[in-house]
Formats: C-alpha cells, sequence, structure tokens
C-alpha cells in the first residue's frame, strides 16, 4: 500500500530532468572521489618529466615500476613496513587480551567500585591524545622507554571505545544460557571461551580491525613519542618521502608509489571486504 | 565447519582434563574476580589518561628550568604567557576558523548527501561505498595526494579551475587559502563517514511517520525540516560533537602539508602544544595550551554524553 502510494507520487513529480540531474550528480560525486585515488595511482607509473609536466599527464607512455623499487629503497620500508606489521599485530592481540576481560567484568559483573572505575575506563573518550602526549613524552623519558616497540604498543592497548562496544555485547548475552552452563558443571573458563565468547565474535572481530587501522594509520605518536628512527612506522616514511619533493628535483611519482603501498593494504582489504568495514564503523559510530 | 568444531571440542576436552591441575585452578579462580580482570586496562587508563591530565594540570602552574633541573610554581604565570602570545591566539583563531567550516558546511554537506544517496540503488551505494575508502586511509597518504593534486603550476586542481574558465588558487600554499584548503581536505576525508552514519540514521526513522506526514499534506521541505532533522538529531549531534573534537585537535594534516604556514596561517592549537612541548621544549607553556584544549574539547564530550542520555528528539 505504502510503496503503491510512494511510487505514484514520484512518478507524477519526476520527469526525465530528475533522473538526469540525478545521475550527473551521483557521476560528480563519483569522480571526487575516486579522482584522487586514480590520479595517485597512476601517477606513481610516470616519469620524472612527465610528473611535472604542465597540464598533467593522465596516462603515462610508459609504466615505469621501478618507481615503486625507488620508493620501497629511499623510505626504508623493509625497516618502517616491518615496524608497522609488528607493531599493528602486537596491538591487536594486546588490545583484545586487555578489553575482553574487562568488557567482561564490567558487562557481566557486580562489584563494588564498579560506577567510577567505569568512568576511569572510558576517561580517554573525553581526553584527546593531543593533550595528554606531552606528560607521557616525559613520563617515558624518565623510565627510558621512548623508543621502544613496547611504548608504542601500551598506548594502543587500552581504548575505552573498545571495552564500551565489547562490554554492550556482553550485556546483550542471555544471562539464562549462561546459568545453563554453570549448572551444567562448566567452570568459569568454559563458559568464557566456550559460550560467551561466540556470542560476542562480531563485535570483538570489528574492534580488532579498528585496532589494527588506527595502529597502521597513526602519524601522531610516531612523532611525538620517538626520539630516532627506531621504532617509528610507515606513515612516518612517507612524510620523508614528502618533505624530499620540497627540494628542487621533487620525484613526485616515487613519493606517490610510497603512499599507494602505505595504503595498499587498506585499500585491498576494502575491496573486498567493504560491507563489513562499512558495518563495522557504524556499529561504533551508532550506539 | 565441521574441522572448527572437532577443534573446539578437542581444546575443550583438554580444559576439562586439565581442571584439576594447580595453573588451571589459580586461572580460574582469577576469572571469577572481576578486580583481576580489569586491572590492565584500569592500569593503563591511569597511567596513560588520569596521570597525565593531573601531571598536565600541575604542570601548567610550573615554571621547568630544563637546564637546572628546578621546579617552581609560578601560579598562572604561563597562562598570562600563552594570552599575550600572539602565536597562541593566532592559532586559537584559526582553530575556532577551521572548526566552524569544516563541523558545520561539513556537516551540511553529510546531511545534504546523506539524504540523496539514501536509495538502495547499485549507483548509489556503489557511490557511497566509494566515498567512504578516504576515512579508512592513513591521513599522510591523503595529504600526500592533495599536496600533489594542489601544486600551483602543475597541479589538477587548478588544470580544472582553469578549463571552466574559474580563477586558480594558490591552494596550500597561499596565505589567504591554505586553511580552507586544509578544511576541503579534512571535509573530504570525513565526508564519506557522515554520509555512512546519516543514511543509517534515516533508515531507521519508521516509514509510517512519513506514511501519516503524507496524508496531512505536508510539503517536502515541511517533512524535511519538521520530520527528518528532528528525528535525526540525536545522529546530527553525534556527528556535530565527534567532528568537532577531531577538527580542535587536527594535527597530522597540519604536519604534513604546511607545518603551520605559510607564515602562521595554519597554526592550530594541537601543532601549537607540540611545536612548544616537543621542538622548543616549553614545557609549562605547552601544558597550559594543551589545558586550554583540554577545556574545550571536554567540554564538548560532557554535552555530548550528557545529551545521549536524554534523547534529543522525541518519537
Amino acid at each position: 500500500m505504502t510503496d503503491i502510494y510512494k511510487k505514484s507520487l514520484l512518478k507524477k513529480k519526476n520527469p526525465l530532468v530528475w533522473k538526469i540531474a540525478e545521475c550527473v550528480i551521483l557521476a560528480f560525486l563519483f569522480i571526487l572521489f575516486v579522482l584522487p585515488f586514480y590520479y595517485m595511482i597512476i601517477s606513481s607509473f610516470k616519469s620524472t618529466v612527465e610528473a611535472m609536466r604542465n597540464p598533467p599527464v593522465w596516462w603515462p607512455a610508459q609504466f615505469l615500476w621501478g618507481n615503486f623499487a625507488d620508493a620501497w629503497k629511499g623510505a626504508n620500508f623493509t625497516k618502517y613496513g616491518w615496524n608497522s606489521i609488528v607493531i599493528s599485530t602486537c596491538v591487536v592481540f594486546t588490545c583484545l587480551a586487555c578489553s575482553v576481560p574487562c568488557a567482561f567484568a564490567f558487562g557481566r559483573m557486580e562489584f563494588k567500585l564498579k560506577k567510577p572505575l567505569f568512568a576511569i575506563i572510558l576517561s580517554d573518550m573525553m581526553i584527546p591524545v593531543q593533550c595528554v602526549f606531552l606528560p607521557l613524552f616525559i613520563l617515558f623519558s624518565k623510565l627510558g622507554w621512548l623508543n621502544t616497540y613496547g611504548s608504542m604498543i601500551l598506548l594502543f592497548t587500552y581504548s575505552g571505545a573498545t571495552i564500551f562496544f565489547i562490554r554492550n555485547a556482553f550485556m546483550q548475552v542471555n544471562n539464562e544460557v549462561l546459568e545453563a552452563a554453570r549448572l551444567d558443571g562448566a567452570s568459569e573458563l568454559t563458559v568464557m571461551y566456550r559460550v560467551t565468547f561466540p556470542m560476542v565474535k562480531p563485535v570483538v572481530v570489528t574492534m580488532a580491525l579498528m585496532a589494527f587501522l588506527r595502529r597502521w594509520n597513526d602519524y601522531f605518536w610516531n612523532l611525538s613519542l620517538t626520539t630516532n628512527d627506531r621504532v617509528r612506522t610507515l606513515p612516518y616514511a612517507i612524510q620523508a618521502l614528502n618533505a624530499a619533493t620540497d627540494g628542487a628535483l621533487p620525484r613526485w611519482e616515487v613519493t606517490m608509489a610510497g603512499a599507494t603501498m602505505l595504503m595498499a593494504p587498506m585499500l585491498i582489504a576494502y575491496i573486498f571486504a567493504n560491507k563489513q568495514i562499512k558495518n563495522a564503523f557504524i556499529y561504533s559510530g551508532i550506539k | 565447519m565441521s574441522t572448527i568444531d572437532q577443534i573446539d571440542f578437542r581444546t575443550f576436552r583438554k580444559l576439562e582434563l586439565k581442571q584439576h591441575g594447580r595453573a588451571y585452578k589459580i586461572l580460574n579462580g582469577a576469572l571469577k574476580n572481576p578486580y583481576v580482570l580489569i586491572a590492565p586496562a584500569v592500569i593503563i587508563a591511569l597511567g596513560t589518561t588520569v596521570f597525565a591530565l593531573i601531571f598536565c594540570i600541575a604542570m601548567s602552574f610550573m615554571k621547568w628550568d630544563l637546564i637546572w633541573g628546578t621546579i617552581e610554581f609560578v601560579g598562572f604565570y604561563n597562562y598570562k604567557y600563552i594570552f599575550t602570545d600572539t602565536l597562541f591566539l593566532t592559532s586559537l583563531r584559526n582553530t575556532i576558523v577551521f572548526m566552524v567550516v569544516a563541523v558545520f558546511i561539513g556537516l551540511a554537506l553529510k546531511v545534504v548527501v546523506g539524504v540523496f544517496l539514501n536509495k538502495n540503488k547499485p549507483g548509489h551505494n556503489l557511490v557511497q561505498t566509494i566515498m567512504f575508502t578516504p576515512y579508512i586511509i592513513a591521513t599522510v597518504a591523503i595529504a600526500t595526494i592533495f599536496r600533489y593534486m594542489m601544486q600551483p603550476t602543475s597541479g589538477v586542481f587548478n588544470l580544472i579551475l582553469s578549463t571552466l574558465g574559474l580563477p586558480t588558487s594558490d591552494w596550500y600554499l597561499g596565505a589567504q587559502t591554505a586553511l580552507m584548503s586544509l578544511a576541503f581536505i579534512t571535509i573530504w576525508q570525513g565526508m564519506g563517514y557522515g554520509v555512512l552514519i546519516v543514511v543509517s540514521g534515516l533508515r531507521s526513522i519508521p516509514d509510517y511517520v512519513y506514511e501519516a506526514a503524507r496524508l496531512d499534506k505536508s510539503s517536502k521541505p515541511n517533512t524535511f525540516f519538521r520530520i527528518t532533522v528532528p528525528l535525526l538529531s540525536p545522529t546530527l549531534f553525534y556527528l556535530l560533537v565527534t567532528s568537532s573534537v577531531a577538527a580542535f585537535t587536527t594535527f597530522d594534516i597540519v604536519a604534513m602539508m604546511t607545518d603551520g604556514g605559510p607564515g602562521t596561517s595554519t597554526y592550530m592549537l594541537a601543532y601549537y602544544v607540540y611545536m612548544q612541548g616537543i621542538r622548543f621544549m616549553h614545557y609549562g607553556r605547552a601544558m597550559a595550551a594543551s589545558v586550554v584544549l583540554l577545556l574545550i574539547t571536554a567540554s564538548l564530550s560532557v554535552a555530548n554524553f550528557a545529551l545521549a542520555g536524554k534523547k534529543v528528539h522525541y518519537q
């Protein structure tokens, strides 16, 4: 009934002109968001002369794969990439190991001081890192933790938002199921890993993905919590490539190749799992 | 499917068998104790946010002499200093201008595009999916692309402008246009996320509300402003708060593209704190500035939490 009513309304008010306008707007949005990526990827195959030419070149005469090798060497991808992979992977595991039990306690258990402790847990959602990095910098330098993998991992281990969302998922688990398992003689470990955990798995996977993304894309801590190159990650390397383009002979094609390699993992993951990734962000946006 | 079940079953059996082991008993007892479960997170939270915050506030009233290693209480000296420092005032002004442009124009665009894309057609879905891509890409990579495309002499943006017969611009290299270029990139990058949230908000508005409006012969603009916007208000408010906090703490893109320049035209609060603290080692000033930054963002977050409890609208 509703649909028929809608359709008749739409048909009366929407002549061909509106349809064409709709297509034009769609095409405009499409170009607006695809063009920068297209241009970046295509530019990473250009020669130095083509990359500097005015008007810009949209299709290089020859595809130069060597640019990627140059970027790899120029930005020391072997080292920074290794740092990126090690730190991001460790962050996923430490973040889950820290968040899941904590969320379980807050979601399913009763204890004294629950409210104030939960307020402490959520405190990082209120306090942006740009306000507290300096005390941490001073603290870590006193402790001698600057330029260590541990400090880079530690900062991403705890995230108030992650705990908050996993806790919400735990709270939605039906209590009777757990009681039934306990009555059947299941120990607390079994209850947690065999009964509760599978029920909150989708949320946990989502949060793991977000933890990886946050760490992989991070640039701020790279700058503010390190004093040398030892544990800096890929975004810093791309920044170094970028700085080189301010010189007299900028090699934009190499910088573009570097940036392409930096975002390639995310881009490929997004192409194959865009539904899941989008849903993950919707979930974290709407509580 | 079956293999996973078998593996699960095997680990389950192992756990059952080990039930009488000592390690298992200790672990099992620990898991029943909520304080053990929350300990790691609470300790890190105390260290990285609560301690850091108290330290930050305390230090903003101190003068820390790095050469002699002495710390003395100086009252509001640091605050007086930063509020007479033209660089700080410029960065405060820049941050507010940037925030207003990036957040309000950004939000209006997100709502308009969200309403436009709220149709379950292949074309609309494709555009929405593509639009979201920049949000999960590192800001460093995004800034790199735009640095290249915004080159004044050989950049794509000026080519497009001159082809359309419009005046060209210096983009991020011009003192007048640099801040707006950064705002443009920020809006561009956050667009897909905003649209995603707006569309899912729109889809959660039940059909019968619109049906009732139609039966009452409500006009389209009337329906939009009297029904869609109020029912969407929690979503919009969430977007407003998160994007204004993000705008106030903008750092990556400034450090990547302009280093606060040209001149001081893109110096922003977070960048000021970073430069004063890490580069110039003026800890007191930097912390006073970060307390100012914190007051702004924390009041926004408190408003969000307070209003999220009571819904912004009634349905």
